[in-house]
């Protein structure tokens, strides 16, 4: 039965929800686990395509939502990734991806509803430099949603993306890692506007909210959720030292 | 955090909250524990306020013309004056005149501009340096139109607004983020809004009729029916809660997926497509703020 514009009970969001959890398992799978129990939800880790079989599946009767977790970072310049390295990735992030939702989506149109939301970096959408094949399969899961998102409204299912910044969970460490931990919070604060580091609780509030009926009308969207790092242009880059270089007035600049 | 009470003792400003959109916001906002002003030129703006008042005691409308700067500025005071500081501002209002670029009246176009984006700035210019002075994590949310991304003819004045509408709100989350406080825009596809209600009400007491007037626009979004103003409710308490805290300077489309066609594509229905849009037309109509 298609449930769509019921009250929403903030109570227990997720009450009687049954969501499969798959993809990387690690501090972003951790903090929405435990969130979506708190809200009444069952789940399921799917996190080996040989925990994933059809059987599985068709012992649940019914699956609300399907939660993707994007691998963490591969950081190497371009000339380094070989091809064995680049189709590991893929198998991993959008292949896997691809997988599972082939799996999930006759029961979900069945039901006529359910949501799947994919957690990947916000590279997908803007350049890093040592992230390319990463990159691109980020890109190709946000670009796959897309495709799932049309191709499935009319069923009652949604599906969309969380972009998340490049300091949170297992891909802020490898910033720490890399940079020394000065350095690394020294660029948490200067290239994001809100100027701290993310945390998994706010991945896991806006995976919340795409997958409950908060986001009832909403397919197809990416959310970023990294501090307001995509609208960062040249100005933080380049800020005048000398603030009265830009000193003429408005009727100076029309003269 | 509380998420059965996500906006707990925070005071909200809704601009047009009295009727439609902003009264869905409104509600939604008081449920969640909020203090509520609401302002417009609506006669139910009174009304509107009483209603609130049920959920959140503190709330209170005031009346004014959001395209009269001086009354936009009385209203600042008088919140400031009621309320302290604001955590919440979401700019809510909304109006449209359907005309080409070449035949744009300017008498019009800056009505457009001072309700829809210059309103917006006062008012975020009224609110942000108390937030900044009393280091209030404030939230600012923008409801603009998928018109400033992807435009229909004839309204240009109106996309013009909505489109200077994401870039402030751009901009200021640049400007205030390091003070901990957070802008997003929301972009409404086409919804049940009050002039739509309006033209529903008109016929009320002819359901196929109704039915005749939403498949009019079938379509124009892959999903089956077009949003309810609860809907982009729930959207703004995202933004405005802390359920968000990480999340600034995004524009956010909540258009049923119309933005992401790349072309016009139609792709097969199930065979039941009849019945649930039927399911979703009644939900629609059957809601509190169509009556």
């Amino acid at each position: 039965m298609i449930q769509c514009y019921n009250p929403i009970d903030h109570i227990a969001i997720m009450k009687d929800r049954v969501v499969l959890l798959a993809g990387y398992d690690g501090t972003i799978a951790g903090s929405i686990r435990t969130l979506f129990k708190r809200h009444g939800a069952t789940i399921i880790d799917v996190f080996n395509e040989k925990n994933l079989s059809l059987e599985m599946l068709k012992n649940n009767e019914k699956i609300d939502s399907l939660v993707f977790i994007s691998h963490p970072n591969v950081i190497t310049s371009i000339e380094k990734i070989d091809s064995l390295a680049a189709n590991s990735i893929f198998q991993s992030g959008c292949l896997f991806l691809h997988s599972i939702v082939k799996q999930v989506l006759p029961i979900m149109k069945r039901q006529r509803e359910g949501n799947i939301v994919s957690i990947v970096p916000d590279y997908a959408v803007a350049a890093v430099p040592g992230v390319s094949i990463c990159a691109a399969n980020a890109a190709a899961s946000v670009s796959y949603l897309r495709a799932v998102a049309i191709e499935c409204c009319k069923f009652g299912i949604r599906a969309n993306s969380v972009l998340t910044g490049f300091s949170i969970a297992e891909n802020g460490d490898a910033q720490i890692h890399q940079l020394g931990k000065e350095a690394a919070e020294d660029a948490f604060v200067r290239y994001q506007p809100l100027g701290r580091r993310g945390s998994c609780e706010d991945v896991a509030n806006a995976a919340l909210f795409c997958a409950s009926s908060m986001s009832n009308s909403i397919t197809g969207e990416s959310i970023p959720v990294n501090g307001g790092v995509l609208i960062v242009g040249h100005s933080q880059v380049w800020q005048p030292k000398d603030k009265s270089v830009f000193s003429l007035t408005l009727k100076e600049q029309r003269k | 955090m509380n998420y059965y009470r996500l906006l707990e003792n925070k005071n909200c400003v809704i601009t047009s909250g009295a009727h439609g959109l902003g009264y869905a916001i409104a509600r939604l906002f008081a449920e969640h524990g909020a203090r509520v002003a609401i302002c417009g030129l609506a006669f139910s703006g009174r009304e509107s306020a009483n209603l609130l008042r049920a959920i959140s005691p503190e709330s209170f409308f005031f009346k004014c013309d959001l395209s009269e700067l001086n009354q936009v500025d009385e209203f600042g005071d008088e919140v400031l004056k009621c309320m302290d500081h604001v955590d919440v501002l979401v700019n809510c209002v909304g109006i449209n005149m359907r005309e080409p670029i070449t035949e744009i009246n300017m008498e019009h176009f800056d009505t457009i501009q001072s309700v829809n984006l210059k309103a917006a700035i006062q008012l975020i210019g009224k609110f942000v340096p108390v937030m900044i002075e009393k280091n209030i994590h404030g939230s600012i949310v923008n409801i603009s139109s998928i018109h400033s991304i992807a435009p229909s003819a004839v309204t240009g004045s109106y996309a013009a607004s909505k489109g200077g509408l994401n870039a402030i709100s751009r901009v200021l989350a640049l400007e205030v983020g390091q003070y901990g406080i957070r802008t997003n825009t929301l972009c409404c596809g086409w919804i049940a809004t009050t002039h739509i209600f309006k033209e529903l009400n008109a016929i009320k007491n002819d359901r196929k009729k109704q039915y005749a007037f939403l498949e009019q626009f079938n379509g124009t979004a892959p999903c089956l029916s077009p949003a309810r103003a609860e809907d982009i409710a729930q959207h703004a308490l995202f933004l405005a809660s802390d359920m968000s805290s990480y999340i600034t300077g995004a524009t956010l489309m909540n258009d049923g997926g119309a933005t992401i066609q790349a072309h016009y594509c139609d792709f097969p229905e199930p065979d039941d497509a009849f019945d649930m849009r039927r399911t979703l037309y009644n939900a629609l109509l059957d809601s509190e703020y169509v009556r």
